[in-house]
């Protein structure tokens, strides 16, 4: 595939691309445009190449997923090494985009909440499966763990995330 | 997918046409292969530096003990020849055995080499 092709699928996936970063970012805005746009050089300088054995589309989200991972990484290192000396970050900056927020309807908002609430890979194969429209294997593919453990994950997450939308429903009808 | 799962699959999908309304334009980077280069060239050229650095060092360092010695051996050469020729093991006495005199030289007659006659004869 050349670089012409590959800017053509990535414009493609573009929007889906960032729906899966900000929920590798957890909701922070400017962190999951740095974080496409790091993903995306990755793919154009052929640090990280597409060899087929995927859809594109996987190996894309399993690009910005370890890139992602490795921000995070490098962010608590960075947050071990100096904050204890240096708290330059502002309080909260670890929440949600505000901006973000403020334009989510209500049913986006409980949602996003509850699924905050999921662990990590939880979190992740339940967005891969009902937000990207990806089957568990593919969601496996993107998470690089066993079908069986993203079936278990899954299972989890979905039961979990009803559980935690039924009590938030209850909340507001009591409010 | 299950029909159970219809309203997940919908709450979900509300969130994302929510995402795809405020999600920025579309740019790419601009690309750092240059950049790349550049950084690996220079890396290449520190680690390069501290290469020959260190093998001068260890040449400086190594050099009395490599020179040669006026016999035409080095120094290192003749000290190991030494110690070969004149180290002996510690059991080397048990191989000096009686009349072994006789196994080196070339017997003389009517020389005693000290081995005790018998009884009755002589």
């Amino acid at each position: 595939m050349d670089d012409t092709e590959l800017q053509v699928e990535l414009a493609r996936l573009h929007s889906a691309s960032f729906g899966w970063a900000l929920w590798c970012c957890d909701h922070r805005r400017d962190e999951a445009e740095d974080l496409l746009q790091t993903a995306y050089l990755k793919v154009l300088d052929r640090s990280a190449t597409f060899d087929g054995r995927s859809s594109l589309r996987t190996w894309l989200f399993g690009v910005i997923r370890r890139t992602a991972a490795a921000q995070h990484r490098r962010q608590r290192v960075r947050a071990l090494l100096f904050d204890r000396w240096l708290s330059t970050e502002p309080a909260g900056a670890s929440a949600a985009d505000p901006e973000s927020i403020a334009c989510d309807s209500e049913r986006s908002r409980t949602l996003r909440q509850a699924v905050a609430a999921l662990s990590t890979r939880q979190r992740q194969v339940v967005h891969l499966v009902f937000y990207q429209d990806l089957t568990v294997e593919e969601a496996s593919r993107v998470m690089n763990i066993p079908v069986g453990t993203a079936r278990t994950h899954f299972d989890r997450g979905k039961r979990r995330l009803r559980e935690l939308l039924a009590g938030q429903e209850v909340d507001h009808d009591r409010g | 997918m299950t029909g159970d799962d219809r309203d997940l699959y919908d709450a979900f999908a509300e969130a994302r046409r929510e995402d795809a309304e405020h999600a920025p334009p579309m740019s790419f980077p601009a690309r750092r292969r240059p950049e790349h280069r550049r950084r690996s060239w220079s890396g290449a050229l520190v680690v390069g530096t501290a290469c020959a650095a260190a093998l001068v060092v260890a040449a400086v360092w190594l050099r009395p003990a490599l020179r040669p010695s006026d016999h035409g051996s080095t120094g290192l050469q003749e000290q190991a020849v030494v110690s070969i020729t004149t180290w002996k093991p510690a059991t080397d006495f048990l191989l000096d055995t009686p009349g072994r005199a006789l196994l080196r030289g070339v017997p003389v007659i009517g020389e005693s080499h000290g081995v005790a006659r018998a009884p009755g004869h002589g």
